[in-house]
């Protein structure tokens, strides 16, 4: 297995040079430069901007620069944030993200897995119908109209919680979040989990072990939710990657200093390190969590070998 | 799929094809059918609902800003005498008399320092949202006093007004029309790459399918929202064009399904069949193996249209998305998100729009999936 993870690794380094170097290419080519504001700056003072930051050399040489820092672990110095390096906005904003994500995706793992196994119980039961009505509504209500919805009822109407803000991750500043970050979450995993667990009932092995008068409970989650898990399993390792590393959105409505607003602000004010880093963390995040998924996988299936 | 009898005499009974079945069974779920019918009201009312409207989309009542959704129309009974008596303090004129005629209109006797013009009292009155066809009339006292009737221009806004003053009816109607064009388009572009590019690599297999899905790893694990940023920072205020290049990026997940289609029809006798005939590898892939993928290909693109609609609405509620004075229904919402406290009408309409579309189409893909699976029968 050791051997197989290291393999797994080993090949994701080509992949991630590849995807440095498309999204650094990409992102120069794009119209507007870090330093380009509304009141254009004196041209010397531009000059020196450009020197400081290396923009004044060649791009292939500025590549070359950018790859020997990254491969240092030194991801720059912001362009935006100037008093910053992305090592340091990372590090404040990057366990804040995956902390809310993290939380989420249990808290999906959980609530959507019972609410799945509950309607695949019940197929076409009322309980059944309405649980997948309302994993539909949790998949088609867009999380900046959940978001709003939230804060009015709890924050304002009731009062019980805060509005936004953050507050160095008090409970129940996040607990809104989490909430808004998990709904839609749940809603597929419990889709994913009745469509698989309905399939698993029906098959032989569950019939056997109903034949040998097992009980209901060892049936259901010894032996047919182990193979039903396998689709979720394999939604949530892409799923997990982008929870982990911040949602826009999210961040944004209820003001929580995460990784998420960072691509965003990056990409409009061209901080070229900025989204470079986050293109480097939220690729390395997918690769990760695309290795755990397969190991998972082989844990819960034995038919799957490493090869 | 063929509904040829080797008896040709007697060709009573027609055979049935699978796509018959599989219609019959979509018409047997009510869920699905349901859904059908509000996807294409929804539809309706927004391609030809804006023509049918008193209100234009960009339209500015001033003198209406957030008004709530009603059935009754505005002004309201108690709104028109304070709003012509503003009206008449800003054109200088004094009201001795005021009344509100059965017919809708106001007549009142005004008086003023100095002569009273005709087109400018005229003006005043008419600028304002609440009154029009204002008429000046018996101007005495060496025209310094006169009458002055001004018809109520009563006008309804059954979904309110936004911040600015337009009608959200005609807003919401106009969002859809965006909307859903975007959600169409930008499918269309990713299913069309995503079936070409995964039947032909598929199909080809060896070395070719492994180049071929190794570029769809590694545009998999570049981030979505950097793309899309890019996108936007690239086109611009564009956004047709931007959709096109979201389609573009949408067809990584087709293409996979596609291949994975692919590699077992290829396997099938009729398309060995083909090969033995030498048809040509392009000819094969048009008659055989892309008609054969279509079911899956339709599920996912009922799947894929509200996914797209999303990301628009998420653009838009970063900024990115579409421009004032056009709108789309992810404008309306985060409009709506920020006014929740006061004017909730600005984000419950349009919400509901968005939401029943993606509510219907998420069904219609369901129903479809259940419909076109061959297992089920």
């Amino acid at each position: 297995m050791l051997r197989y993870v290291t393999g797994r690794l080993l090949s994701a380094i080509p992949t991630l040079f590849l995807i440095i170097t498309i999204s650094f290419f990409l992102i120069r080519v794009a119209p507007g430069g870090p330093f380009d504001l509304e009141r254009p700056l004196e041209a010397k003072v531009m000059e020196n901007l450009n020197k400081i930051y290396n923009l004044d050399k060649s791009l292939p040489e500025q590549y070359l620069l950018y790859l020997k820092s990254v491969l240092h672990g030194d991801f720059g110095p912001s362009f935006f944030f100037r008093d910053f390096s992305i090592n340091e906005l990372f590090a404040k904003s990057l366990p804040i993200s995956m902390q809310l994500g993290l939380t989420a995706l249990t808290l999906a793992l959980i609530v959507g897995g019972i609410l799945g196994i509950t309607a695949a119980l019940r197929q076409n039961h009322s309980v059944d119908y309405s649980v997948m009505a309302a994993a539909t509504l949790g998949v088609t209500i867009p999380n900046f109209v959940v978001a709003p919805c939230l804060t009015l009822v709890f924050g304002v109407w009731l009062g019980w919680l805060p509005v936004g803000g953050w507050e160095g991750g008090k409970f129940v500043n996040a607990v809104l979040p989490v909430i808004t970050l998990a709904l839609p979450q749940v809603a597929v995993v419990a889709r994913l989990t009745r469509g698989s667990m309905i399939e698993a009932l029906r098959s032989n092995h569950v019939r056997t072990a109903r034949a040998y008068g097992l009980s209901g409970y060892t049936i259901i989650v010894v032996h047919a939710l182990r193979g039903a898990i396998l689709p979720v399993v394999s939604y949530l390792g892409p799923a997990a990657a982008a929870l982990l590393t911040g949602s826009v959105v999210i961040e944004t409505i209820f003001g929580i200093p995460g990784i998420g607003r960072y691509f965003v602000q990056g990409a409009l004010n061209r901080d070229y390190t900025l989204v470079m880093g986050t293109v480097v963390v939220v690729a390395c995040f997918v690769i990760i969590f695309n290795i755990i998924v397969d190991l998972v996988y082989a844990l819960l299936d034995p038919r799957v070998r490493f090869d | 799929m063929s509904d040829t009898s080797l008896d040709t005499a007697t060709p009573a009974k027609l055979g049935r094809s699978l796509w018959d079945d599989a219609r019959d069974r979509l018409l047997a779920n009510k869920a699905a059918v349901t859904s059908i019918i509000v996807l294409a009201v929804i539809a309706v009312l927004s391609i030809f609902g804006p023509m049918f409207l008193p209100h234009q989309y960009d339209t500015v009542y001033r003198d209406y800003t957030k008004v709530p959704a009603s059935l009754e129309a505005y002004p309201r009974q108690d709104q028109v005498e304070p709003a012509f008596n503003k009206i008449a303090k800003r054109a200088r004129l004094s009201i001795e008399s005021y009344k509100m005629r059965e017919d809708g209109f106001v007549e009142a006797q005004v008086t003023s320092k100095r002569k009273i013009k005709e087109r400018n009292a005229k003006r005043h009155f008419d600028r304002s949202d609440l009154f029009a066809d204002t008429m000046v009339q018996g101007l005495t006292d060496g025209g310094k006093s006169a009458t002055i009737v001004s018809r109520i221009n009563y006008m309804h806004f059954y979904f309110g007004t936004d911040a600015n003053g337009r009608d959200l009816l005609s807003r919401t109607l106009i969002a859809g029309r965006v909307s859903l064009t975007i959600g169409l388009l930008a499918t269309i572009v990713a299913i069309s790459i995503g079936v070409i590019y995964g039947a032909t690599s598929g199909y080809l297999g060896g070395r070719v399918d492994l180049v071929m899905m190794r570029v769809v790893d590694i545009l998999y694990s570049l981030p979505f929202i950097f793309f899309v940023i890019m996108l936007v920072v690239f086109f611009g205020r564009n956004f047709v064009l931007m959709f096109i290049a979201v389609g573009a990026v949408e067809w990584l997940d087709m293409a996979r399904i596609v291949r994975g289609q692919t590699l077992s029809i290829k396997r099938q006798e009729y398309v060995q069949a083909a090969e033995a005939m030498g048809i040509t590898d392009r000819g094969i892939l048009k008659r055989h193996i892309i008609p054969n993928t279509l079911g899956p290909v339709v599920v996912y693109m009922t799947l894929l249209v509200p996914k797209v609609i999303l990301l628009e609405s998420f653009l838009s509620f970063l900024g990115l998305g579409v421009q004032e004075p056009m709108t789309s229904w992810g404008v309306l919402i985060s409009e709506g998100a920020r006014n929740l406290e006061g004017a909730s009408w600005l984000l419950i309409f349009p919400s509901i729009f968005l939401t029943s579309t993606l509510f219907a189409l998420n069904f219609i893909g369901d129903g479809l999936r259940d419909a076109l699976d061959p297992k089920d029968r």
